[in-house]
């Protein structure tokens, strides 16, 4: 019920801003901007992220690392004439800590917008609070296709593919390769909202498995020996696995303990190469060539690309390690540096997500898929390349074209091409 | 039927990892009738101290015994500077600072050792033995783990049973009181237990990091598995911490292959509550559940 006012406030002062912005622009630049967290110099950004505590490995890098960015931002001049102050909060990927953390960004540091907030679990915990106090909560780092709802949260912006996406194209990809799809198929998942997303995906594809196991968060602690055994026994040639990093080291490990030598086919998500190969040591790169992974970013190893190259120098400056997540975090900053100078230097709420919602497709970033974001989706991208590992435990690109896909449990994946333009100059905004 | 086989041989390996970290918690329970919930720490800390002598010496062994000493260590400065203060007969008070000792030694760890999950080098053959033609999943490095475990049993059975020391931390933990005005140094033997009960987890540690990775968090799951078995063993059984660890080994093994994993830890906690409905002083336990 609350909700549901909220909601109508929320677009009830949408329209009523519309309508002055179109009536009377004269009388509206009288007006003072009442936004908070937005001065003439200064735009206050917050993020709720695990620096500390278990899901901290690898994602502790991200907003480091969009921090780095900001600060290269405002050494050349700012947006706008706008410094961006960016403040990032260590929730440890616990809900209850995300809670009290965005209270004191939105209450205490009185940001302008959330950004890149991290975390399927601790995310769901704030995003209806932020939604109905109308802050801007953009490019949320989870692929749970859950945020993307615009008509439930009008100011969240998800960026990531969601796993619903990857599965569709998993499902795409096998279909469309002959010798992949001549082998007996069978999943891997893990218990719970990511697997469960997984499933709808390969069922909107058409994919049927003919075995599926999984393991509960937390289990890879031991070996995967009776879930191996069983895909074992099952005869099945091309295992897909929707897991977690570390969970993709110990079934790699645990395979090969048994003998048991499938074509593998991993979730970009458990596939960064650093940590698997960090668990797997010596052996890591043996048993992670030929696996397929499909991938939304120029691999990360192409330092002649524009992007990695620049992108990289930022991150050797600030001697953050480079990694996907600090890849990520950098691209991610990016991205909301052009939105916000496409909202104009009168910057207000409004004007950002209006220029979200419009013109996000003229964005550039190091992804290989188009951005496509409008009043109706607020999915930033939705289609993957398929990667695949090398010799030396790196991605390489393996298809020319990508696949794109929505959120929606029905409808396949679709074959496109798409070529990233180039960075901006200096990769400013 | 090879199938089966195969889940067995997998169960085996984890059941002999979890009845070793039981046999800590026991270990803890006997000497000083306390749970300790910060055994998984203690375990995490040193396994990462061993695995910085590995890095350093480049010796499995001397890291196992580096594991070994440091986990005494640790469990005398634990005793010692949080167990000690608080009251005798405050058994709550000492288990919740516990919790404390776990959640400070994780924090701990995650900044001495930040960069998240490492690996930790396998020392023996870990691919599976080719037996009748065909691969089965159990390795000579799973061998090598039940014989440490075994060894273990062994030699802590022999302490209790045939040492007037083991006498003593029986008599300390049984009644403080009367064992005192036997001449036993109650306090000197509590730590004593402290410092067995951390070395044996360090051996837990440093046996399943080969096949896990390490990191601050990562044997969080075998407490719960840890703590399920002790207390179905009768928490003061050597044998039946061993025995019910390597049973529960096998039942997980057994349901995450025939059902679903996520079932494992259901029919854990079913166990648990049979266990306390049917006989709550546990399976091997030689005294007689207190009756209200």
């Amino acid at each position: 019920m609350r909700t549901t006012s909220a909601a109508r406030m929320v677009a009830a002062g949408a329209v009523a801003a519309l309508a002055l912005a179109a009536a009377a622009p004269a009388q509206a630049a009288r007006i003072p901007t009442a936004d908070p967290g937005v001065s003439k110099t200064e735009i206050v950004i917050g993020t709720t992220t695990p620096l500390t505590g278990p899901a901290s490995p690898g994602y502790m890098y991200v907003a480091p690392a969009a921090k780095a960015y900001f600060d290269y931002v405002n050494t050349n001049g700012g947006i706008n004439g706008r410094k961006i102050n960016y403040i990032y909060l260590d929730d440890q990927y616990n809900p209850a800590l995300t809670k009290k953390q965005t209270n004191q960004l939105i209450l205490g540091n009185k940001i302008f917008a959330m950004f890149g907030a991290l975390g399927t679990p601790s995310h769901s915990a704030v995003v209806a609070d932020l939604n109905r106090r109308g802050i801007p909560d953009v490019f949320v780092n989870t692929g749970s296709s859950n945020f993307d709802n615009p008509s439930k949260y009008p100011m969240t912006f998800p960026f990531f593919p969601s796993y619903v996406v990857e599965a569709k194209v998993m499902g795409y990809y096998m279909a469309n390769d002959a010798t992949l799809n001549a082998k007996k198929k069978c999943l891997f998942y893990q218990d719970g909202e990511f697997g469960d997303n997984a499933k709808l995906g390969f069922t909107a594809a058409g994919t049927t498995f003919a075995a599926e196991t999984s393991y509960y968060s937390g289990q890879q602690v031991a070996p995967f020996t009776s879930q191996i055994a069983k895909l074992k026994a099952a005869g099945c040639e091309l295992v897909v696995f929707f897991g977690v990093t570390s969970a993709t080291a110990q079934m790699l490990g645990t395979a090969a303990k048994s003998a048991f030598a499938p074509t593998w086919m991993i979730t970009s998500v458990g596939s960064d190469p650093s940590v698997v190969g960090a668990a797997l040591g010596a052996a890591g790169n043996t048993l992670l060539k030929g696996v397929y992974t499909p991938s939304f970013l120029v691999p990360i190893q192409d330092t002649t690309n524009a992007y990695v190259s620049q992108m990289k120098v930022i991150a050797d400056k600030n001697s953050l390690p480079w990694n996907f997540y600090t890849y990520y975090g950098l691209n991610t900053a990016y991205v909301l540096a052009q939105a916000i100078k496409a909202a104009g230097p009168d910057l207000t709420r409004a004007s950002l997500i209006n220029a979200l919602q419009t013109k996000a497709s003229t964005f550039r970033s190091a992804a290989i898929a188009p951005m496509i974001i409008s009043a109706k989706s607020h999915q930033g991208l939705n289609g993957y390349y398929m990667g695949q590992y090398n010799a030396t435990g790196q991605v390489e690109r393996l298809t020319s074209y990508i696949m794109t896909a929505t959120s929606a449990t029905s409808g396949k994946a679709k074959k496109t091409t798409f070529k990233p333009g180039a960075p901006t100059s200096k990769l400013l905004p | 039927m090879t199938t089966f086989l195969d889940y067995l041989l997998g169960g085996l390996g984890s059941g002999a990892i979890i009845a070793l970290m039981a046999l800590s918690l026991v270990l803890i329970w006997r000497s000083t009738r306390v749970v300790n919930f910060a055994q998984v720490g203690q375990a995490m800390f040193t396994t990462f101290i061993a695995l910085s002598i590995q890095t350093w010496t480049g010796s499995w062994f001397i890291a196992l015994v580096g594991a070994l000493a440091a986990g005494a260590l640790l469990g005398v400065i634990i005793q010692y500077l949080v167990l000690r203060p608080v009251k005798r007969n405050d058994t709550s008070g000492a288990i919740i600072a516990t919790f404390g000792v776990l959640i400070a030694l994780q924090a701990a760890a995650g900044m001495i050792w930040p960069g998240g999950s490492q690996a930790f080098p396998q020392p023996f053959n870990n691919a599976g033995i080719e037996f009748a033609g065909r691969v089965w999943p159990i390795s000579v490095y799973d061998f090598v783990v039940i014989g440490i475990t075994a060894l273990l049993v062994l030699g802590l059975t022999l302490l209790f049973t045939k040492t007037s020391l083991g006498l003593s931390m029986r008599a300390a933990a049984f009644n403080p009181e009367v064992a005192k005005l036997s001449g036993v140094r109650v306090s000197r033997v509590l730590t004593f237990g402290w410092a067995l009960a951390g070395s044996v987890g360090a051996v837990a540690g440093v046996l399943v990091a080969p096949v896990s990775t390490i990191s601050p968090n990562s044997f969080d799951i075998l407490l719960v598995y840890a703590f399920t078995v002790a207390v179905i063993g009768g928490l003061d059984s050597l044998i039946g911490a061993i025995s019910i660890g390597v049973f529960t080994g096998l039942v997980i093994s057994l349901v995450s292959g025939y059902s679903d994993s996520g079932n494992a830890p259901i029919v854990a906690l079913l166990l648990l509550a049979l266990n306390l409905i049917l006989k709550p002083e546990g399976v091997f336990s030689h005294h007689k559940a207190r009756s209200v």
